[in-house]
């Protein structure tokens, strides 16, 4: 067996440069994937951070103050008693924000018991001036920005306006709904009415949807409750995938604020996330090519080349050239797919500064090295199966996309009949019909590992761990068994 | 290097067992309902330079496959050196060389690396190894070309190298199918040379051949299979002379023939055919003894010169086509 597997294996790692351009190939493109799925590092990951509304208000003639609000996530307490920094900035940054060295400090307040903090008289006393507010505590750039170049309108509205905020709970792929509501001076507006709609259809919006209301009007089966001291309305729930329409009212003040999909993130956060939408991709994508490349020639490239009846007239078991040819594949593959998801890491590592964690690493890893392993199976069985080396070079081909590319569509077109989209039969079929492929086995692994998929009622639905095992050990044994039998009985017979 | 050779009092290397036994061995191909071999018997004593002859078709590789394990049989057995091919397998292969039809060989690889490959599978140990090939290089007149890759070699180099790794485990037996196959004149002298060099160390040869001049100079014994079935069996000489006894020819060298003789000779009984060709007589029929001597004392009383006299030898083609009743 294992003279076999060592030929094999010099034989199929056929060139390292081969193996050498795929890996780099596949670092390449996923750190180009991370440049847009890593993100701002640790917005979840700080165990304590602020998150702050901010707001100025240029239509008021007299004092032309600048507001903010400061609260810790994810309990959304009121900051008070904190520094807060009034700066300018000298330089602008091409996005229009602050970088962190380049601002002077003009002046500074603390907040108020609410968490409050307002600079007035801005556009008098600092006129052509891009202006912004500073948390000094907050590791991120000042909030921007105050224009005082502009010119001032001269009306001022009265009424309530919302400014509704996302808090994320620390540690956690979840998010909060908080708002606060305040009238045009800043004044936080407590005890008002909010009410929460979760609109179904969004193209039935108004391009203007502050004048939206439901039909019947903001009655009291959408009331969610009332805004603290502060003028804060903080939804300790989660909610689901979906845009939602946020009404606030008091008196004679209101106003309509819209926020969508604060999913339960179907994809992990920070590296995690970054290896998965890496994995989700392009994984699939490269792993069952190199199979294909490495495997359908295994045993019909012997039989076109006449060595295969050199080989098996040697004093070596069937079952051990079997396990040889398995091993040499397995060899030659095994060493790119480590390269790739270790190399992946390492990229996030060096991005980011922190590397995902290691039981999803593993189960990555896991999940690939399933992959690979299921799809060299299967085209070993049809390369020692194919009579000539063209049929099998055809017929995995076929596989390949089959399995690859059209069995997703399939799967979904199968779990429309059982269910509409987003419910729970319809994920439980997809489920049942991805155990068909390597590749959405490989699918569910990783929704497995990422915690599941978000339903349409906004619940996450995880694949049943005992269905994903299944249908990999029957995507082992199976070609595993069908092999050894075809190298016993069938790759002499004509 | 383990294999069952023993040896005689002389020194001489013998297997102890007969080199190979077919027992009602059958094979029918999926798909297909003739058999390409039918109730097959016979044996292969040790020593022996065995030709296996037959038209194409007859079965002869579909046997050497079962032989070398590469087919299954559908019924009947088959032992070489005394194992059993389809229970005991590796036994088996230890104590036999073989150099299929059409040898492959990887093509990146160098003949000394494609030895190494098949000892390794043979399991032959690492000391000594070198040697071993080197030698084995040098009995099959490779030696030059160890560190070429394989497909820069020529037809001839290739079989050269297929033998090699036949030899290389020093097994007492050789199957060879047709090792002759497309080569050119020097190419087939070198290999009949070497069958024979092979057979005097002691080995069984196993030879399947289309090449019966080649096999008629170098088998002990002929076995020929014709639609699946063995049809003859015997020395060359037995199976030349059990054929063609009505269709022999005595080649005269004559001077002074003239038409009035052939026409003599044409009504002498047993005769068939007369021919002059210039000084040649060919006269055809069943040629015993008494009539040769009968022909010759009529070509005296004709006062005719005899400047030679032979009986031609029944060729084994001639016997082979008659037998396979192929005589197109």
């Amino acid at each position: 067996m294992l003279p076999v597997a060592a030929k094999e294996w010099k034989t199929t790692f056929l060139s390292l440069r081969l193996v050498i351009v795929v890996v780099v190939l596949a670092l390449a493109i996923l750190g180009s994937t991370f440049t847009n799925t890593s993100g701002s590092p640790g917005t979840s990951g700080t165990p304590e951070f602020v998150t702050y509304n901010f707001e100025y208000s240029p239509d008021l003639n007299t004092s032309h103050l600048a507001f903010a609000s400061f609260a810790a996530a994810p309990t959304g307490e009121h900051l008070s008693g904190k520094l807060v920094q009034l700066v300018n900035s000298t330089t602008r940054s091409p996005g229009g924000g602050f970088v962190k060295p380049s601002y002077n400090v003009l002046s500074t307040n603390s907040t108020d018991s609410a968490g409050w903090v307002r600079f007035t008289n801005l556009w008098s006393t600092f006129p052509n001036m891009t202006l912004g507010i500073a948390y000094p505590d907050l590791k991120e750039p000042p909030y921007c920005c105050i224009d005082t170049h502009r010119q001032l309108s001269a009306t001022a509205r009265e009424e309530g306006w919302a400014i509704w905020q996302e808090l994320s709970l620390a540690g956690s792929s979840e998010k909060i709904f908080s708002a606060v509501f305040l009238d045009t001076l800043g004044v936080p507006l407590s005890s008002s009415d909010v009410f929460i709609l979760q609109v179904i259809n969004a193209s039935s919006l108004p391009r203007d949807f502050s004048t939206y209301s439901p039909p019947g009007g903001w009655t009291s089966q959408y009331r969610v409750g009332t805004t603290d001291s502060s003028g804060y309305y903080i939804n300790p729930k989660p909610y689901g995938s979906g845009l939602f329409i946020v009404h606030m009212n008091k008196g004679g003040l209101n106003d309509t604020v819209v926020f969508g999909s604060l999913v339960p993130s179907t994809t992990p956060a920070g590296p995690d996330g970054a290896l998965y939408s890496a994995g989700s991709f392009f994984i699939p994508l490269i792993l069952p090519l190199l199979g294909q490349a490495v495997a359908y020639d295994a045993v019909a490239g012997e039989k076109s080349e006449g060595t295969l009846e050199l080989l098996l007239s040697k004093p070596v078991s069937r079952y051990g050239v079997a396990l040889g040819k398995m091993f040499g594949v397995f060899g030659s593959e095994l060493a790119p797919v480590v390269a790739i998801i270790l190399g992946s890491a390492g990229l996030i590592w060096i991005r980011t500064g922190q590397s995902p964690t290691a039981s999803f690493l593993f189960g990555f890893l896991a999940s690939a090295i399933f992959l690979s392993i299921s799809y060299s199976l299967l085209f070993l069985v049809i390369s020692a199966l194919s009579r000539s080396l063209g049929i099998a070079l055809l017929v995995s081909i076929t596989f390949l996309l089959l399995f690859g590319f059209l069995w997703n569509i399939v799967t979904i077109l199968i779990a429309g009949l059982v269910g509409p989209s987003g419910s729970i039969p319809w994920f439980q079929a997809i489920v049942a019909t991805s155990l068909v492929s390597p590749t959405e086995i490989f699918r569910q692994f990783l929704s497995y590992l990422a915690g599941g998929l978000t339903t349409a009622s906004g619940t996450l639905y995880v694949p049943p761990s005992s269905w994903l095992a299944a249908g990999a050990i029957a995507w082992i044994v199976g070609p595993f068994t069908l092999f050894v039998w075809a190298m016993k009985y069938r790759v002499t017979e004509a | 290097m383990g294999n069952d050779f023993y040896r005689d009092e002389t020194g001489r290397r013998f297997h102890p067992l007969p080199a190979i036994v077919i027992e009602s061995l059958s094979k029918v191909y999926r798909g297909r309902i003739r058999p390409a071999i039918d109730s097959l018997t016979l044996e292969v004593d040790r020593g022996e330079f065995f030709g296996f002859l037959g038209p194409n078709g007859a079965g002869k590789t579909t046997t050497i496959k079962i032989l070398m394990t590469l087919l299954k049989a559908t019924s009947g057995r088959a032992e070489v050196a005394g194992y059993d091919v389809a229970n005991q397998p590796l036994q088996a292969m230890g104590q036999v060389g073989f150099m299929p039809e059409n040898p492959g060989f990887y093509p990146g690889l160098t003949g000394r690396r494609h030895l190494r490959y098949w000892a390794s599978l043979y399991g032959l140990n690492r000391s000594g190894l070198d040697q071993r090939i080197q030698e084995v290089f040098s009995e099959v007149g490779l030696a030059e070309a160890t560190e070429v890759k394989a497909k820069a070699y020529s037809l001839g180099m290739k079989r050269r190298l297929a033998l090699a790794g036949a030899l290389l485990a020093d097994p007492p037996i050789l199957i060879l199918d047709e090792p002759s196959h497309g080569l050119d004149p020097q190419g087939m002298a070198f290999v009949r040379f070497a069958l024979q060099e092979l057979h005097h160390q002691g080995r069984t040869i196993f030879l399947s051949s289309h090449l019966l001049g080649e096999v008629e100079k170098l088998c002990t014994k002929v076995r020929i299979l014709n639609r699946g079935k063995l049809i003859k069996v015997g020395t060359p000489r037995e199976i030349t002379q059990a054929t063609g006894n009505s269709k022999r020819t005595l080649e005269i060298e004559t001077k002074g023939v003239d038409s009035n003789i052939v026409e003599k000779l044409r009504k002498v009984v047993g005769v068939t055919s007369v021919d002059l060709q210039g000084t040649t007589l060919r006269v055809s029929g069943s040629m015993s003894d008494e009539l040769v001597a009968d022909i010759n004392r009529q070509l005296v009383d004709a006062e005719v010169l005899l400047l030679s006299s032979r009986r031609l030898e029944h060729s084994l083609e001639e016997a082979f086509l008659e037998l396979t009743g192929d005589r197109s």
